[in-house]
């Protein structure tokens, strides 16, 4: 099926050789880190202004992943909007067709029930279709948005004419922030490093359409704002993340960020994040993630661990856990189009490896197995 | 032998009569067969070259970004002028969550530079597109990385941010000899800009392929350099697919099409938008059809005459099958076989000439297209498989038309009938009747005052026209064998030599083919001729109504002037500033901009003339406004052209209202003009009025008066100095310049009459090789009695002389007809034109001596080369 909706698409728009002028943007020489801001130690973020834009650093994200339930369905969902800054140029930034920001942005939806992994990519300059807000969250791309609203999160999202989300995301917890001193090191270089803000658990609410019909889904999100310039070192190649909810009220952020030569560099995090909110930061020689469940991606040829085992060891009791990430389905890569960038985002079940027991939900993100994204991102 | 079986006994005998009665003969004839089945496939080819010239010509029309992006779904445009970018946002909000893809396209003409023998330059067209927001399409594609043609290297300067950075297709490179990096200094607008080729755009796989005079930038940078900040020409509009696309797109458009009507705009379907500028040359490109349809109809009395010459000589062994039991059934079907495979074999070979005859025709078309319509890219000619079963239909049925008579005849033949053969008998009895042919006249004039056939939108069909002409075209072709026995007179005049009376005789005793045969070359010489006074009657015409408007010194445009579709303008300071150059006495400046208005393009036209009395644009009227004068508009009436009062029914006196920027505007119509210029249609008011409508002071043309005593050229050459990118002439070049786009807009038309008239003297050689044939008895008797070989030539050539007199004759005489048909009825009603009538007497005699002396030439030939033939006593 999927092989025919392409072919259709294809037909009429007959657009790819198009898809080389991208390149050509991408493919400049994108501004080196000196020139943009870069996250300070000591620097205090204030909000609501710090969930808004900051278009003096050159890359920004604001990442929404969630599990969604109707019924007996369930589903899992990413919505993101990145900013890319780029350097000044000749023609000034117009109102209307801006030069100095590109926005990207992807959806996906994950419906383990059909096995079917929608997703869309768009890829827009700052103007009239596209932008983000300086001083509160508001960012949109075409149709897509993602705003505050008093306490309130409201995204808007679609994917092609298949999917339609609406959802209201309430923080069940305040904001965190993670790194030391405010920013979250990436590597040796201070440049390498962003300032990281997360909603660890929304209540999310709203309306999913799909397949002509209009589904009330509520359940659980994790939202990333991160504010950086560079997010990887020269010697990193990409990272596995994941955040994991757990049925407790607890969550934990992790990543592990790959080195060229096939190891784990020492900046790699695990977060545990109590109920109330407080962290507790576990350095990279203290935890481990072992890449496990291969799966090959049939459009990149990517081979993807689908099914890492984190093993930490819990702050509550000091126990060490064996942490297996299950995913719903194994199809849930974003294959790049206008952005260049592939990548495997996806829905999980978190299964404690000694009990057996489903103990939470994920979402693991897998960067650089397809192609070299710290080019794109350093 | 075995007896055949009941139910094989038809197909038998359709068998046995095929190989008896055709096969045979093709066989011993296979010139003859050849020649009948090239005149076919000569009809059918041009008849098919046309078509399909025509559809390659006009496939680009104007949505460059089909090519480049795919065809959208929705086309939203100002009625005149531009979009500000400010409507995207409205847009987007209307839409509301609706995931709608909205992409802005500025489009501009402009020109480039390419030397010295084309001072215009040569034509562009400028696309500004988001090269962002463009690919979002791809991104929707799930093979998006496939077909990648073009990405820069590393450390290159990109396309966004510059103001300097094109693209240009494959095929655009190649006619210029350009290539990547390379830098094209281009007009645009009284701009001049230095851009570089920043990459070569592969043609797409299944799409039209890149037109090669596009231009693609960036559209902030196409604004920029084109001075059209914040404009945008149109939107384009797509809906993503899926399973909800249905309701997307209703819900949607639904939004869309209230927003737009609201504010007076156009939200159209590519399609439609394709169909109403199409529509905008479909009269001529009608004619041009119809036209094409000429050679086929002389073929057909070129075939018809060839078949009843088989009937004739066949017509011993008719009698003796009649005899034998074969039904007058079996008989006419086996005639209308021959005609089938005749039509088929002359199809399937039109075809193959008729796509290779394509490929020259294309130009022709697309030139007349965009200087008298509208701009148009054209497209690789393909062989539409519909055009060519349409094609080769037409000529089966031309080839049964053409045997439909012979093979009732033959059917006729009576079992008991006289073996003699070559007799004279057959022919078609009502060719015969000389006086038919002045009842079918009396009908031609009485279905000319037919008025037009009018579809919509103000597309006029004149129908009693075509009828007419065909009418006359059958009339002339009846009443030409009334000429014969007069001409005979003629040629067997005084004593003269032997082999002259001998072909005199044969003439005054003429059968049906002699007819046939004159009667084919009337209908080509006909059309001819009265394409000729067409032609003539339009220069005359198109002359005087020049010399009348062209009275100032010097002409300047914005580049690309040559075209009705051109939108490039100068601006205020720029036109102020040329005409506050030394030497200049004044001016008459036109504004034009194309609006549509009843789902056509129309041009408001914005004049200011020249205070001088005696010096200032004169127009041709046709219905005079009160007051002439240079201040005549300024009292807020419009005038119109003469092509738009015809289409919409208009007169002095009546009121329009006129889609403007600034919302509907209404006026009087004070006066009715000529213009040959352009059938889009004209409205003329003052420049003050249009420049407030259109909130826009600039200009697209000036006419300049020098002051006296001031040498033209060197005020010419000072403009061309201070303004290099603005087009420049002196009276005298742009008077050339007309009549010679003029004559460039008849080009196709020489060559479809040429062809017919080839056909014709072809023809008339095939039909004396088929009398000579059966009158070899007689010319053995003649060489036996001591006659030449080049005596018999010479018999030859007065008997084609005395058919081709004939023909011409009454080609000549129905060509006047014609031309009055032409010029009087078909053209004002389908583009709107009043022409004087003119006959061009030097090009009937060329005509003429060319017709007789190439009849005379072929006949001698072909006389020659059958005086040897055996007397079939000796065979």
């Amino acid at each position: 099926m999927k092989q025919h909706e392409a072919s259709t698409r294809q037909g009429k728009a007959g657009y790819l050789t198009l898809l080389g002028l991208l390149l050509v943007f991408a493919g400049a020489p994108l501004a080196s880190a000196e020139e943009w801001n870069v996250p300070r130690v000591g620097h205090r973020l204030e909000f609501p202004r710090d969930h808004g834009s900051h278009p003096d650093f050159k890359i920004e994200w604001w990442y929404l992943t969630g599990h969604l339930f109707a019924g007996e369905r369930r589903f899992g969902f990413q919505a993101t909007f990145f900013r890319l800054g780029q350097q000044p140029v000749e023609v000034p930034a117009g109102e209307d067709f801006g030069t100095e920001q590109l926005y990207l942005a992807h959806m996906g939806l994950s419906d383990p029930e059909t096995g079917r992994f929608l997703h869309e990519e768009r890829l827009n300059r700052g103007g009239w279709d596209a932008g983000a807000m300086v001083g509160d969250l508001d960012v949109h791309n075409g149709n897509w948005t993602l705003r505050r609203e008093g306490n309130d999160l409201l995204l808007e999202g679609s994917i092609r004419a298949e999917a339609a989300l609406s959802l209201k995301l309430v923080p069940k917890k305040a904001h965190v922030i993670f790194g030391e001193d405010g920013i979250s090191r990436k590597g040796p270089e201070g440049t390498a490093s962003s300032y990281y803000i997360t909603f660890p658990r929304l209540a999310a609410e709203g309306r999913l359409e799909l397949d002509g019909v209009t589904l009330d889904v509520s359940g659980e999100a994790w939202m990333d704002h991160e504010i950086s310039s560079s997010q990887l070192d020269e010697d990193q190649i990409g990272w596995d993340w994941t955040c994991i909810q757990f049925a407790d009220g607890r969550e934990i952020m992790g990543y592990v960020l790959r080195t060229k030569g096939g190891g784990i560099s020492e900046y790699s995090k695990l977060v545990w994040i109590d109920r109330d909110g407080t962290m507790t930061h576990v350095q990279s020689g203290d935890y481990r993630w072992s890449h496990e469940g291969i799966w090959k991606s049939p459009d990149t040829g990517a081979a993807y661990p689908v099914s890492p085992l984190i093993t930490t060891r819990d702050p509550a009791d000091g126990r060490e856990r064996r942490l297996r990430l299950v995913p719903l389905m194994e199809q849930q890569e974003m294959t790049g189009g206008s952005g260049g960038v592939s990548y495997w985002e996806g829905a999980c079940d978190v299964i404690d490896e000694d009990s057996g027991e489903a103990v939470g939900r994920a979402y693991l993100e897998m960067t650089g197995y397809a192609d070299d994204i710290g080019q794109k991102l350093r | 032998m075995s007896v055949p079986s009941p139910s094989s006994r038809p197909a038998s005998i359709g068998g046995v009569l095929w190989s008896r009665l055709i096969w045979r003969h093709w066989k011993r004839e296979p010139a003859l067969t050849a020649t009948l089945a090239g005149i076919l496939a000569l009809g059918v080819a041009v008849f098919l070259a046309v078509r399909l010239a025509n559809k390659a010509a006009v496939s680009g029309f104007g949505l460059f970004t089909e090519s480049i992006s795919g065809e959208s779904d929705l086309l939203l445009r100002p009625r005149s002028g531009f979009f500000e970018t400010s409507v995207l946002r409205d847009l987007r909000e209307i839409s509301g969550k609706r995931p709608v893809d909205f992409f802005p396209v500025l489009e501009l003409s402009g020109a480039v530079q390419t030397g010295a023998e084309k001072p215009d330059g040569d034509l562009l067209r400028f696309v500004g597109v988001d090269l962002v927001a463009i690919g979002n399409a791809i991104g929707q594609s799930e093979e998006a990385g496939e077909g990648v043609g073009f990405s820069a290297e590393e450390g290159e300067p990109g396309l966004l941010g510059v103001t300097d950075a094109c693209l240009v297709g494959e095929a655009f490179a190649r006619a210029r000899g350009v290539a990547k990096d390379d830098r094209l200094r281009v007009w645009i607008n009284d701009r001049v800009a230095d851009l570089r080729i920043a990459g070569i755009l592969p043609d797409p796989a299944n799409r039209p392929a890149i037109p090669e005079n596009l231009v693609l930038m960036d559209l902030p940078a196409l604004q920029k350099v084109s001075g059209e900040t914040g404009r945008i020409s149109r939107i384009e509009i797509r809906f993503p697919e899926g399973k909800a696309e249905g309701g997307i797109r209703a819900a949607a458009s639904e939004g869309l099409a209230a927003w737009a009507q609201e504010r007076g705009h156009l939200l159209e379907t590519p399609e439609d938008r394709k169909a109403s500028v199409t529509r905008m040359s479909a009269a001529f490109r009608l004619n041009l059809t119809i036209l094409s349809g000429l050679a086929l109809l002389v073929g057909i009395y070129l075939i018809m005459q060839a078949m009843e010459a088989a009937v004739t000589k066949r017509r011993g062994e008719i009698a003796i099958l009649r005899s034998l039991g074969v039904t007058p059934d079996q008989i006419r079907r086996t005639w209308l076989t021959e005609a089938a495979v005749l039509g088929l074999v002359g199809g399937v070979l039109g075809i193959v000439l008729g796509r290779l005859l394509a490929e020259g025709l294309v130009g022709g078309i697309a030139a007349t297209v965009n200087t008298l319509y509208y701009e148009t890219t054209t497209d690789a000619v393909r062989l539409h498989p519909g055009e060519a079963a349409f094609s080769l239909v037409f000529g089966l049925i031309a080839s049964l038309v053409a045997g439909w008579i012979p093979a009732r005849e033959a059917a006729l033949t009576p079992p008991s009938q006289a073996l003699r053969q070559g007799a004279q008998g057959g022919g078609l009895v009502w060719l015969r009747r000389w006086p038919v042919g002045l009842v079918l006249f009396a009908a031609a004039v009485g279905v000319a005052r037919l008025p037009a056939l009018t579809f919509g939108e103000g597309t006029n069909f004149p129908l009693g026209g075509y009828l007419a002409a065909l009418l006359a075209v059958l009339g002339a072709s009846v009443f030409l064998g009334g000429l014969f026995p007069p001409f005979a007179r003629l040629i067997g005049w005084g004593r003269g030599e032997a082999m002259r009376r001998y072909a005199a005789s044969r003439l005054r005793a003429v059968g049906g083919r002699h007819r046939l045969t004159a009667a084919g070359l009337s209908v080509a010489i006909g059309m001819s001729a009265a394409m000729a006074i067409l032609v003539a009657s339009f220069e005359k015409t198109l002359t005087s109504w020049i010399g009348q408007l062209l009275k100032a010194d010097l002409y300047v445009a914005a580049p690309g002037s040559a075209s009705v579709a051109n939108g490039n303008r100068l601006a205020e300071v720029d036109w102020r500033a040329l005409l506050s150059l030394p030497g200049i006495d004044g001016a008459d400046t036109l504004q034009r901009h194309a609006v549509t208005y009843e789902g056509r393009e129309l041009l408001i036209g914005g004049a200011a003339y020249h205070d001088d009395p005696s010096r200032h644009l004169q127009l041709l009227w046709i219905e005079a406004p009160a007051v002439i004068g240079p201040d005549a508009l300024e009292t807020g009436g419009a005038w119109v052209s003469e092509p738009f009062a015809r289409r919409y029914a208009k007169r002095s006196g009546d009121r329009l209202t006129l889609p403007t920027p600034s919302g509907p505007r209404e006026v009087t119509i004070e006066g009715v003009y000529a213009d040959y210029g352009n059938e889009a249609g004209t409205v003329l008011v003052s420049r003050r009025l249009a420049e407030e409508w259109f909130d826009d002071r600039s200009v697209s043309n000036l006419a300049i008066y020098t002051s006296p005593g001031v040498d033209p050229e060197a005020v010419l050459e000072s403009i061309r100095g201070r303004f290099p990118a603005l087009v420049t002439r002196t009276n005298e070049k742009l008077r050339e310049e007309s009549i010679r786009i003029f004559h460039q807009t008849f080009a196709v038309t020489y060559a479809l009459e040429a062809i017919a008239v080839v056909i014709a003297v072809a023809g008339l050689g095939l039909a004396l090789a088929g009398l000579l044939l059966e009158r070899r008895n007689e010319l053995a008797t003649l060489r036996a009695l001591g006659a030449t070989r080049r005596d018999i030539a010479r018999a030859a050539m007065w008997e084609g002389l005395g058919i081709a007199l004939a023909g011409l004759a009454g080609g000549l005489a129905v060509s006047f007809f014609l031309g009055w048909i032409l010029i009087g009825v078909i053209n004002p009603q389908s583009f709107g034109w009043t022409l004087r009538y003119a006959v061009p007497w030097g090009m009937f005699v060329f005509l003429s001596g060319v017709t007789l002396a190439t009849a005379a030439l072929v006949a001698w030939t072909v006389g020659y080369r059958n005086a040897n033939l055996k007397s079939d006593r000796e065979e």
